[in-house]
């Protein structure tokens, strides 16, 4: 799923029951897809090697002499927020797989996503023409699924509106950030930048920041969780995607983690 | 404005009736009219033509300089300056009328037949007029009458004239409809209902007494609506009692189609009667007006002057209107030159309606010229110099206006208050070059105000006054800290403005506060720029927003407009023209309709009702909005990561209730209610662009903000939404409990889980597919009964969907394969075990708002309300069927051995039959030696059962069925019985067949071996029974 390709299958919801089964002892394989996808369902078929998969590779799990047992500590799958807040930590281990380049292409399209196609699936053959190598509708309805949980976008049926909140919201926690302090926006963005090469331009110079994660910003801003101000002899400006409408329109120069 | 002067003068100056007004503030307030129409003939509502000013109408008609008998009609829509214009024409009259003539004016405000003889007999003129006697009956005609005397002798005088109808009018109905009529008005109900403050009678009752304050348009007369029955009013008449009659007429008017029809029939046929019921009861004879007239005219000619009468509205003159206007149109030539009558010019105001419908043809085809006011009588210059006049005028000392009056009004000597407040807002620019402070408004303000807040066809002086100056001017006297306060509408609301605010300014009224200065008093933009040193933001100056104690906000900036502002607030329309708009994309029709929902939005805000129960029009697109809302709600929240089975989301998705709905939503509710506040009116305005401008997408300009909108207001109220939908919103216990519970019973119940506990009852159990229902059961009728209801209209199927799907976690909605949330699974499944299937007695009466969930709570009470007789019919059929047994056996303790001990008797038994040669076919034990365990079983349960109580043990222990394991059993034991009652019957027969064979000693013996062998078979046979 993150390694490589997309698939519909491995969804967050199950590869967070698997790892909570596994939690409470090494389970074997058969025994744990028995338990998830038991032969009285008379499925027909099974999903549950996608969903394993998704978890080996995201380090939740470990598979030793066909016994799965859990990698991570408890608290990490104490919720499925602390499952989701792991993850988007640990999304820049996966540069080379379909769905950090689909991400990265998708966020990078800017305010110009509206305007194109309502269905994510028929944005196939544009993503795949900007990441270089296939992505078809089927792993596009793949992705859907893990941005919308990961907080990278809001579902509309089948369109994602990029709005970075609760990722970043995640990102700004894992990056230690004083609270009440007042940042630069340059070293806020040095700190979470390790972080999220995957949507933010990775040329720091541009200093301009997409409608995606402009939105997030903005949305972390009007929840009172972040403080974006733009202080008139500060050199550090940064611009965000312009939004004529809201109190922060365009520039930022500092922001504050409000406790 | 002084507002010192302002607050005393208020009421004195701003009044909707202008005739009220003191001369000098009458003047002080004038605004000239330049779009008059003059017509030969009558035009209800003319268009085209040439505009004429007030002034050359009046040189041109009303001075008169050819001294010829005129009769004009000043005529226009209610509240068009009908009175002020034949004031203003009277006024400029005064001052240029020639020595011999005399000018009468008669008042709207003496809206009274007394009053208005009263004012004839006050002319100095007519002192010496002849008939004083005549007068002085009619001034005395009118004493004071008690209100509902007065109103009751109106309402008599009807019937009175329906029961006298010599039918000497022209509109004429027949004698049976006459006397059914007569009876429907006697009747208390009709009178009380004819009577009420809005009916007919009040009407016509304002027109004869002095001082009531009803709309000084109104038309003394009958309207077909005052005699449509509603089906409440026949009711009230019915039960009431009715005179047959009343009750026929009453009924004749309820009538869908012909009702109406009725209705308007009889308000015609009364309206012929108006003017002899008023005369009489104002004490008038009919034919006073015409020779009061008369006298006048001749006294005139007497003393060589002329008349011309001003009468501001004609309207009022109903009871004596025919005799008055017959009185104005006789002219003092020609046929009448012998009557020594002097020359009346008359200029008379009148409703374009009242014209229409009450002047006769001859009345109509008499008046020598038409002037016609139109509706939007200024144009915006007009109304800026309309409004600052009165503001201007309630700023100054009425001894102020006093000496510019007795000074002859000249324009060039027009008094201008000292600006004590708002010396920093607009002015305007009047006639005579002087400049009139707007304080407290601006021009935006009047023209948004004119606009919006002033319906069709009251866009007119008199509604300026009453609905835009006076609350405006009264809401910054009473309150300036709340300036401008709740009661204005914004309309077209600018999204970005509003939300910029919002963002900005915490306070809530302040934001609201500001929004609407903004949007009503600014251009509603959310720029800003510098010009001169000032600060514009949305085109009002930074000071006024300051010195009204608004919050300062920082929006875009922009260029200046050019050229610059000519005063505090940006340059308008006017003074700057605008630039050539940009095409816009979207088209027109969407634009008004988005501009008209939010129109509604807007007022919804403010505290209205909204209405989302149509499909079509407005309602329709904040329905539709109200839906993507929901849509977009259900897809983008991940309900399985907030801990909500997608079952559930599926069953509140077909729920009844809408997960989101509106405050003050006239019908409907929903899971989570948006309150009437800014931040839904932009949500909501954001679903409805998406639909109405990018057709279900986001392609349309601006769309970014709308998009951004919407995620981040979902995650504002994401969580109220999850726990509002949550399974534990309505009850304690989780559907899902009762579903598992529910299938528990009916997999017992159909047999599918037949162990006496439920210590073996697995989730496997739940999930596997079902086998076929065994189609005979010893099962009581009862229990049979039940299991029928189980499945009655798939009831089963939709209760073990529920439970599959529950803790599924699929993925979209496309694949038919189940992933178990085992965890989820395990907790509830084992609790349902251990509460033993009950489920609290509060919960199964579920008042959950979603049916899908609530029928989960109905099949599982439909299951608990019945097992407990189902259990005990069981028992006492089981009873019996087992007493039977154990009587066989003559014992209630039978076990295997029992079993097999009668198996091999009965074995015994044929053979002994068979070697006497009985003719009785062996009956096989097979069955019952074949199952001897089972058999043995069941009686065991059964026994085990017999003095329980608990409804779930006893169905467990019957949900196996043991009857029908009993049955080879009985079906053996009955064969036998019935076999020794063959062999019984076969004996005595052989027996008859020997004779007698007493006396035989022989014979004795000759059997006694046979006989021997009969006895130790009867012995045995005897011991079974």
């Amino acid at each position: 799923m993150f390694l490589d390709k997309m698939v519909t299958t491995a969804i967050p919801e199950r590869v967070y029951t698997l790892c909570k089964i596994a939690e409470k002892k090494p389970v074997s394989n058969s025994d744990l897809k028995d338990k998830m996808e038991p032969d009285f369902l008379n499925n027909g078929s099974t999903y549950y090697s996608d969903y394993r998969n998704a978890a080996e590779e995201l380090k939740l799990i470990t598979i030793s002499d066909n016994m799965v047992s859990l990698a991570v500590d408890s608290s990490t799958i104490k919720s499925i927020d602390s499952l989701r807040k792991y993850v988007n930590g640990m999304l820049e281990q996966f540069s080379t797989g379909q769905f950090y380049q689909v991400t990265k292409a998708y966020y990078s399209l800017d305010g110009a996503v509206l305007k194109g196609e309502k269905n994510v699936a028929n944005m196939a053959p544009l993503l795949s023409q900007m990441i270089n190598r296939p992505v078809d509708a089927v792993a596009m309805r793949a992705w859907r699924f893990w941005v919308s949980f990961l907080g990278l976008g809001y579902l509309q049926e089948m369109f994602v509106i990029p709005n970075a909140d609760v990722f970043l919201k995640d990102i700004i926690e894992i990056a230690e950030f004083d609270k009440n302090r007042r940042y630069s926006f340059g070293e806020f963005i040095s700190r979470i930048m390790p972080y999220c090469h995957m949507i933010i331009d990775a040329n720091p110079a541009n200093r301009k920041l997409n409608y995606g994660i402009s939105n997030g910003l903005r949305a972390l801003h009007d929840a009172g969780v972040v403080k974006l101000e733009h202080i008139l002899d500060q050199e550090d400006i940064w611009n965000l995607y312009t939004l004529k409408a809201h109190a922060i329109s365009n520039t930022v120069t500092n922001i504050t983690i409000c406790s | 404005m002084d507002s010192n002067i302002a607050r005393e003068r208020l009421s004195y100056v701003v009044k909707a009736d202008s005739i009220t007004a003191s001369q000098g503030d009458f003047l002080a307030t004038h605004v000239a009219i330049r779009r008059l129409h003059l017509l030969n003939k009558f035009d209800i509502q003319p268009s085209g033509g040439r505009d004429y000013s007030e002034e050359a109408i009046y040189k041109k008609h009303i001075l008169n300089s050819e001294n010829k008998h005129q009769f004009i009609a000043v005529y226009g829509q209610s509240g068009t300056g009908k009175s002020h214009l034949i004031r203003w024409f009277e006024a400029r009259f005064q001052q240029e009328k020639p020595e011999n003539e005399v000018v009468l004016f008669i008042r709207r405000s003496d809206n009274t037949l007394k009053g208005t003889i009263r004012q004839l007999l006050e002319k100095s003129e007519v002192q010496g007029i002849a008939n004083r006697d005549i007068y002085e009956r009619l001034v005395r005609a009118s004493v004071f009458v008690d209100e509902n005397k007065l109103k009751d002798m109106i309402y008599h005088n009807f019937i009175i004239e329906i029961e006298h109808d010599d039918e000497s009018h022209p509109i004429r109905i027949t004698n049976v409809k006459r006397k059914r009529l007569e009876a429907f008005l006697n009747n208390e109900v009709v009178h009380n209902y004819l009577m009420s403050a809005t009916g007919p009678i009040a009407r016509m009752y304002s027109k004869i007494a002095e001082h009531t304050l009803v709309d000084r348009d109104t038309v003394a007369q009958f309207i077909a609506d005052d005699f449509m029955v509603s089906t409440d009013l026949f009711e009230d008449i019915y039960r009431a009692g009715a005179d047959p009659k009343a009750e026929k007429m009453a009924r004749e008017l309820m009538a869908d189609e012909s009702g109406a029809e009725d209705a308007k029939k009889i308000a015609d046929y009364l309206n012929q009667f108006v003017n002899d019921v008023i005369q009489r009861c104002a004490g008038i004879e009919p034919g006073d007006f015409r020779q009061i007239f008369q006298e006048i005219r001749k006294e005139l000619y007497r003393i060589g002057k002329n008349l011309t009468l001003f009468i501001e509205d004609v309207t009022s003159f109903t009871g004596v209107d025919d005799a008055l206007l017959d009185a104005l149109i006789v002219e003092h030539t020609g046929m009448n030159a012998d009557d020594n009558i002097c020359r009346i010019a008359s200029i008379v105001g009148t409703t374009s309606n009242y014209l229409q419908n009450n002047f006769r043809d001859n009345h109509k085809d008499r008046i020598t010229q038409y002037i016609y006011i139109p509706s939007d009588v200024f144009d915006e210059d007009g109304i800026f110099e309309f409004v600052g006049k009165y503001i201007n005028t309630m700023s100054l000392p009425e001894s102020t206006i006093s000496v510019w009056l007795n000074n002859h009004a000249a324009p060039s000597e027009y008094p201008v208050h000292e600006v004590k407040e708002g010396a920093n807002w607009e002015y305007v620019t009047i006639e005579s070059g002087k400049q009139l402070c707007l304080y407290p408004f601006s021009k935006s303000s009047i023209r948004y105000l004119y606009k919006y807040g002033l319906t069709k066809g009251h866009q007119t002086p008199r509604y300026i006054i009453r609905d835009i100056i006076e609350p405006v001017v009264n809401d910054i006297l009473s309150n300036v800290d709340k300036f401008p306060s709740l009661k204005y509408n914004i309309v077209n609301v600018n999204t970005t403005l509003s939300y910029r605010i919002h963002s900005q300014i915490k306070d809530e009224a302040q934001a609201d506060r500001l929004l609407r200065f903004l949007s009503i008093w600014g251009d509603g933009n959310p720029d800003q720029y510098t010009q001169d040193g000032s600060t514009y933001i949305a085109a009002v100056k930074k000071e006024i927003i300051e010195e009204l104690g608004l919050p300062i906000l920082s929006l875009s900036e922009i260029q200046p407009p050019k050229p610059g502002p000519g005063s505090v607030f940006a340059s308008t329309p006017e003074l700057a023209p605008e630039p050539a708009p940009v095409p816009s994309p979207i088209p027109l029709k969407s634009q008004e309709r988005v501009s008209k929902a939010n129109a509604v939005l807007t007022n919804w805000s403010n505290g209205q009702i909204i209405d989302v129960s149509a499909t079509v029009g407005i309602t329709g697109i904040l329905r539709a909005a109200q839906g993507d809302m929901c849509k977009f709600l259900f897809s983008s929240i991940n309900w399985a990561a907030e801990g909500i089975s997608m079952d559930n989301v599926s069953k509140v998705e077909h729920a009844t209730p809408t997960l989101i709905c509106f405050e003050n939503q006239t019908k409907g509710t929903g899971f989570y209610t948006m309150p009437a506040n800014w931040e839904s009116v932009n949500l909501i305005s954001a679903f409805i662009r998406w639909r109405e401008y990018g057709n279900q997408s986001w392609n349309y300009p601006d769309s970014d903000l709308d998009a951004y909108l919407i995620t981040a207001g979902l995650s504002r109220i994401k969580n109220d939404l999850v726990k509002a939908v949550n399974v534990n919103a309505f009850s304690k216990t989780s559907y899902i409990e009762a579903a598992i519970a529910a299938e528990m019973y009916r997999m017992i119940l159909c047999g599918e889980y037949r162990e006496r506990s439920l210590k073996n009852l697995t989730a496997k159990y739940l999930f596997e597919a079902k086998t076929a229902k065994p189609a005979k059961s010893s099962h009581s009728r009862e229990w049979n009964s039940l299991v029928t209801i189980l499945s009655q209209r798939g009831a089963d199927v939709a209760n073990r969907e529920t439970v599959r799907q529950y803790f599924n976690l699929p993925q979209g909605g496309g694949s038919s394969v189940i992933v178990l949330d085992e965890p989820n699974l395990m907790r509830v499944f084992r609790n349902v075990k251990t509460n033993k299937l009950v489920i609290p007695e509060e919960d199964l009466q579920s008042q959950d708002t979603v049916k899908l969930r609530r029928d989960v709570f109905s099949y599982l009470k439909d299951i608990v309300d019945r097992i407990e007789s189902v259990a005990k019919a069981e028992l006492a059929n089981a009873l019996t069927v087992v007493q039977s047994i154990y009587d066989y056996f003559n014992n209630d303790e039978i076990d295997e051995d029992d079993i097999l001990d009668l198996v091999t008797k009965s074995k015994e038994f044929y053979t002994e039959i068979n070697n006497a040669q009985i003719n009785v076919a062996v009956s096989s034990s097979d069955a019952v030696k074949k199952n001897t365990k089972q058999i043995a079983k069941a009686i065991n349960d059964i026994s085990e059962v017999l003095d329980e109580d608990d409804p779930l043990t006893i169905l467990m222990t019957f949900s196996g069925d043991p009857l029908s394991d009993l049955q080879p059993l009985l079906d053996f034991l009955n064969q036998i019985d019935a076999d020794i009652d063959k062999v019984d019957k076969q004996l005595i027969s052989r027996k008859n067949a020997l004779g007698d064979v007493v006396e035989n000693e022989q014979s004795c013996s000759r059997y006694a071996d046979e006989l021997k062998a009969l006895m130790v078979i009867s012995t045995s046979l005897e011991g079974r029974q």
